[in-house]
């Protein structure tokens, strides 16, 4: 019966999340408003009570980028959940695992032939970070596989690694591109804002996959016992590896492709669903994805009203820059509040 | 009986080191077995071997007369259960859910736990008296306790052989002699075939009905105890003076 309240207790929150996140911005909606405009586009039979501006700005402006935010911020959290099941490691993300680093690169790549060969290659941005990342994880694999086996330890030195090179790559291209180079800072800073053409499609497919992932939890929580352990009580451990990898992987690479990087999601939700609900994947698995999406849309929230609350300006702040500012804190409080409970 | 294991001029090398050279061994289904032997012996390497968990080896190694390599994982887990020297104890799983864990094998990846599956568990936590740990976390427990817990997902596996390696490291005493009390007690009453590594040549003297002594990654001696723990064949494997002496029920032990 408890988790069941916790389930339904997350989803309000993801409600909550999307409401807020909706109403709050240059222009306020009033929150019920907002909610009698979801309700009255869902529902035909709901008489709507709003301006056209109103319902323009939340259907036709916020909506599309919270929903960005939720699928991107229950991406980032599902996949550091996973790698760090997988590798036994609590600093397994998409960050140290080089996934981040090799998108970017990607996507330095396809901003510095917009500026070389044409125009036409910023449309590839999003497939030139979508190759680095699926690539990256590849290469990293496979550079920590000796003898056929992966080592858990090399994997991470790996990571960090090829995140090394690719940082230093994606350097390289700025200072080529000189005064030209604030895209790509804006991209390694990451944010929520833009239009992505194939938002519907990419999104669905990142749900199909988090669905695989679901049905993997008894295998996960059997890993997490140990390689051996889990082998003799039937996981096929290779196969649960290369398959979740894959799919992960695949995730991430998605959202950063979207999104450019950012930062902390991938630590901070999984660890503190550990902390909260203890290590069994069944309820970490749908509460990481339920609490990164609604963490993202709110820091994004944050990061689009914050500046012109403080100093009355239209800028933006990088939404990275806010989930690592708000996160971190949070996640201390958390390690000492849960110490005894804390599973790393 | 019954041939559970037959293993054929087993070979394993790593690193070009041989560390187990050409063994062959047959089990028999309901034996109480104990591998013996110094460190380095190649002891834990043949369970992992046994248990499926190392698989590049040369020759041949079957369960039930089919190569193990054959064997699906979740149907070899419903054959084999292994219960390894240190497990994993840091995590708040609670001893209710380590348990269920013996039911993996049982459970089809897009079925929830049946009745049968948490009857299976709480009889073998029954059984080994952990069930008013039940809903504690593992990280609290003893270490007897936690043995306890492991052995019983063991018994939730429902495999006819159960592995153990070094099951009585680091207990107290008075849990050494229960925990092999229980095996003894599987042994006898369920018929499960059970295989263990220990350091401890008087446990393996008192309750294994057959003593396998291994040194350098080979069966130096093995019988019944009376047969195998004699000080000729104890200097040969420790390099080491050991006096042997017999109880009352002719059992060999030796004197420190």
């Amino acid at each position: 019966m408890r988790k069941y309240i916790n389930v339904l207790i997350l989803i309000i929150i993801v409600f909550v999340s999307v409401v807020l996140s909706s109403s709050i911005g240059a222009v306020n909606v009033p929150f019920n408003k907002t909610i009698n405009i979801f309700l009255s586009t869902i529902f035909k039979n709901i008489n709507g009570n709003y301006t056209d501006v109103q319902r323009n700005i939340i259907i036709g402006i916020r909506l599309p980028r919270v929903f960005l935010g939720m699928i991107v911020g229950a991406s980032l959290s599902i996949s550091g959940l996973v790698f760090q099941a997988l590798l036994k490691n609590p600093l397994a993300d998409p960050y140290t695992l080089g996934i981040s680093a090799g998108a970017s690169f990607g996507a330095g790549i396809a901003i510095f032939l917009s500026y070389v060969i044409g125009a036409t290659f910023r449309a590839f941005l999003p497939i030139f970070a979508f190759f680095g990342g699926v690539s990256t994880i590849f290469l990293v694999y496979f550079l920590a596989r000796v003898k056929g086996r992966v080592q858990v330890l090399t994997i991470i030195l790996a990571g960090v690694v090829v995140s090394y090179i690719f940082s230093s790559g994606v350097v390289l291209i700025m200072s080529l591109l000189g005064d030209k180079s604030h895209e790509i800072i804006f991209w390694l800073m990451g944010s929520l804002a833009g239009y992505h053409s194939h938002l519907i499609p990419l999104s669905l497919a990142i749900i199909i996959f988090m669905l695989v992932i679901l049905f993997f939890y008894r295998d996960l929580d059997l890993m997490s016992l140990g390689d051996d352990q889990a082998k003799s009580l039937g996981v096929n451990t290779d196969f649960v590896r290369i398959v979740l990898f894959s799919i992960t992987s695949l995730i991430t690479s998605i959202s950063v492709s979207l999104t450019g990087t950012i930062g902390f999601v991938g630590l901070i939700v999984p660890h503190s669903m550990r902390l909260i609900f203890g290590p069994k994947h069944k309820i970490l698995i749908p509460s990481s994805i339920l609490v990164g999406a609604s963490f993202l849309p709110l820091s994004d929230c944050i990061a689009r009203t914050i500046p012109s609350l403080l100093f009355q300006t239209g800028m933006e702040i990088p939404v990275g820059v806010i989930t690592s500012l708000f996160g971190a804190p949070f996640f201390i409080f958390l390690l000492i509040r849960g110490k005894k409970r804390y599973w790393f | 009986m019954k041939e559970a294991y037959g293993v054929k001029n087993l070979k394993f090398s790593y690193n070009g080191t041989n560390i187990i050279n050409d063994i062959s061994l047959n089990i028999m289904e309901g034996e109480f077995l104990s591998l013996l032997g110094p460190n380095g012996a190649g002891k834990t390497t043949l369970i992992r071997i046994l248990t499926g968990v190392i698989k590049d080896i040369e020759g041949e190694v079957l369960l039930y007369s089919k190569p193990i390599h054959h064997y699906r994982r979740r149907e070899f887990a419903k054959t084999v259960s292994f219960l390894p020297q240190n497990p994993e104890v840091n995590l708040p799983f609670q001893v209710r859910d380590v348990v269920m864990m013996g039911r993996f094998p049982y459970i089809k990846r897009f079925e929830m736990e049946r009745p049968r599956d948490i009857e299976v568990a709480e009889y073998a936590m029954k059984l080994l008296s952990i069930d008013h740990l039940a809903k504690r976390h593992l990280k609290e427990l003893s270490g007897g306790e936690v043995k306890r817990v492991f052995i019983a997902q063991a018994i939730a596996q429902e495999s006819k052989i159960l592995f153990l390696d070094e099951p009585t490291a680091n207990l107290d005493i008075n849990y050494q002699i229960e925990i092999f009390k229980i095996l003894k007690d599987f042994n006898r009453r369920l018929n499960k075939t059970i295989i263990l590594v220990t350091h401890d040549i008087n446990h393996a003297a008192r309750f294994a009905k057959r003593i396998v002594l291994l040194k350098d990654g080979m069966v130096v001696k093995s019988g019944e105890p009376e047969d195998v723990i004699t000080e000729g064949n104890l200097r040969l494997v420790f390099n080491t003076e050991l006096k042997v002496e017999y109880d009352s029920k002719n059992k060999p032990y030796i004197l420190i």
